[in-house]
């Protein structure tokens, strides 16, 4: 049984499996991170700061990964109607973030500049699209 | 929301454009390069490729040799094996007895690693490495070889030195065995014949080595006068993307006072040298650099070089004199300006570790004035490329012509698979060709198909058997030989080749 919030009450029962919210936002924290990574080394060219990048992006793979994986479980157990749009970002959040890491992959300056730290600014835009999307989803009556 | 909609196909739009501008890069250096106009002292050298998403790779399965197969040689040579099981062999060294020693080793363990992309790295060059699963044969050690007869077979064979830090370059004189571990140089007494070393190793010095030491091996070369050893040290990284501080002390050749064990940096912007000798006629330094990776499948070609002191060749700000590397930063224009262009290219990713000399040998006229260049071979580009010894011949000292490979077959191109790997070569007491084969664990000897050898053996580095130049320190004279060696250690070395009597 899901937890029942009573913040949603009146809106379309949406249930999640415990964890997937945590995870989402744990790969949403680790893509920002890795965009501060990033500058921060186009500011020292101190490598740590691009290793870091890399490992970042690299969890926030697994997590956001792991995310779905609970999401489809969710889509059997509960039976919910999927917002197919916020689906679809979510899918592309996931396709730009492996995509820079395989840019990351590569040695030094190059790496980062210009698609390494321009694909991480990407990723972070449309997670807040993708937010925004979900927001007014849950709040209609904000619509307006 | 129709703010969020209609941004969503521009936002496709973009990523979509994006990938294809990145693909667009990787193509740019396909097609059919000639790999050839690589070769030579004058390479092309195509646009970098920064940008390449999933960089080329191709490793060959290691299968090994089964009986009786051989590496080819073109006519006029025969090709035979020198000695078999043994465990990675890197390097061979002929003492001035005629005796050849074979350096063992593989990669020091406990390498950090610093990113994804380095586990997954670690797991392709295990696969290079060969060997398969299971537990691996003890290997770092130095194995004696001796043919008191002269007939190109080995007749006795005895493990020298056993459990060493990742041994690759050796030296001999003074009755003093010097080894170039993974981290420095240390000394054993050790006179010709001897069949055992009980002494504890000496430290003569000690060379940038872990927990990183990327380029591991440590290749050595006595100077012609017998006073200095030339030892190499490989980069920590590709192209600087560890940090340059792990670069200290790297990526440079050190000479070093075997006396006193006091170095200094002789040369330095050298990504990866090896095969350190100094050219029997010129008495300059040459080496073989592996130069860096993932700039595309025909950059950057590694090389061959005389070694100037004080020189600066380029890693890791540029290659090939002027040609900047954009990866690194902070750049250092000032160190561009300077930057050597090397000698001889010998196209990219061959893997070039191995370097002989040829003159003073028994091989055919056509090698009798060059070097041979050990390839061990790609694995970081799509087609394959090295995988065998090449010659390149000599003029006044210098490259003149084209490579031309004469030792191949450690490659089975159409099956992706990898009979042996060819380092370190050497010329042996009878005056012919010895290749490591560090995947086939082989020592393969190449001799003038007419069976002619050297009226006597030429030791590696020519000093102990020179003939006295400059006698400045009695104590720098040869100790006579001992033991069963055909020659004594003073017999003068630049022998005349004469094919062998009837």
């Amino acid at each position: 049984m899901a937890p029942f919030n009573p913040a949603y009450s009146g809106l379309p029962y949406r249930a999640s499996v415990p964890g997937q919210e945590t995870l989402r936002s744990f790969a949403a924290a680790f893509f920002t991170a890795a965009l501060v990574t990033d500058w921060a080394y186009t500011q020292t060219v101190i490598i740590m700061w691009q290793d870091f990048s890399s490992w970042l992006l690299f969890a926030g793979l697994i997590s956001g990964g792991l995310a779905v994986l609970l999401w489809l479980v969710g889509l059997l157990v509960y039976r919910g109607r999927p917002q197919w749009l916020v689906v679809f970002l979510s899918v592309l959040i996931l396709a730009v973030a492996f995509l820079n890491s395989l840019v990351h992959a590569g040695d030094g300056w190059t790496a980062i500049v210009p698609w390494g730290i321009g694909l991480s600014l990407l990723t972070c835009v449309l997670m807040v699209i993708s937010a925004t999307l979900r927001r007014t989803a849950l709040h209609p009556h904000q619509r307006a | 929301m129709p703010r969020s909609k209609l941004s969503l196909p521009a936002l496709l739009l973009t990523s979509i454009s994006l990938t294809a501008v990145l693909a667009a890069g990787a193509k740019a250096q396909d097609g059919d390069f000639d790999i050839s106009s690589q070769i030579g002292p004058d390479p092309v050298l195509p646009e970098p490729r920064y940008h390449d998403l999933l960089p080329g790779m191709n490793v060959g399965e290691v299968v090994g040799w089964k009986e009786g197969e051989t590496p080819m040689v073109p006519e006029g040579l025969v090709v035979t094996a020198y000695a078999t099981d043994l465990v990675n062999p890197r390097t061979v060294h002929t003492l001035p007895n005629g005796d050849v020693l074979v350096v063992q080793s593989r990669s020091p363990e406990g390498k950090p690693k610093f990113r994804p992309k380095d586990y997954i790295r670690g797991w392709i060059m295990s696969m290079a490495a060969g060997g398969g699963a299971g537990p691996q044969k003890d290997t770092n050690l130095i194995t004696l070889l001796r043919d008191p007869d002269r007939d190109g077979v080995v007749d006795d064979r005895h493990d020298l030195l056993t459990g060493l830090h990742s041994p690759f370059g050796v030296a001999w004189i003074d009755n003093t065995l010097y080894v170039a571990l993974a981290d420095g140089v240390v000394s054993y007494p050790y006179a010709l014949g001897d069949t055992e070393i009980t002494a504890e190793p000496e430290l003569v010095t000690l060379l940038s080595g872990g927990p990183l030491n990327h380029h591991w091996t440590k290749d050595l070369a006595l100077s012609p006068d017998g006073t200095l050893l030339y030892a190499s040290v490989g980069s920590n990284s590709n192209a600087a993307e560890n940090g340059m501080e792990l670069e200290r002390g790297r990526a440079a050749i050190f000479e070093i006072d075997r006396k006193t064990g006091a170095s200094r940096m002789f040369a330095s912007g050298l990504r990866n040298p090896n095969g350190l000798m100094f050219h029997p006629e010129t008495g300059e330094l040459w080496a073989v650099i592996n130069e860096r990776d993932e700039l595309g499948p025909n950059l950057v070609p590694d090389y061959l070089t005389s070694v100037i002191e004080d020189g600066f060749y380029g890693w890791p700000y540029s290659y090939y004199g002027q040609h900047i590397d954009e990866r690194v930063r902070p750049q250092r224009p000032d160190l561009v300006q300077a930057a050597i262009q090397p000698d001889y290219a010998l196209s990219s990713h061959v893997a070039a570790l191995g370097l002989v000399f040829t003159q003073g040998s028994a091989m055919p006229e056509e090698y009798a004035n060059g070097a041979f260049v050990g390839q061990r071979g790609s694995w970081n580009r799509e087609e394959f490329n090295g995988y065998k010894v090449s010659y390149v011949p000599f003029r006044d000292g210098k490259p003149d012509g084209m490579l031309q490979d004469v030792v191949t077959g450690f490659l089975l191109p159409e099956e992706e698979q990898v009979r042996g790997r060819p380092v370190g070569l050497g010329i042996d007491g009878t005056g012919a060709l010895l290749i490591a084969d560090d995947a086939g664990n082989t020592v393969w000897r190449v001799a003038a198909a007419d069976g002619r050898v050297t009226e006597a053996p030429v030791e590696t580095d020519r000093v102990a058997t020179a003939e006295p130049a400059a006698p400045a320190d009695p104590a720098l004279a040869p100790a006579p030989a001992e033991g069963e060696a055909p020659t004594d250690g003073a017999t003068p070395a630049e022998p005349s080749t004469e094919p062998a009597s009837p």
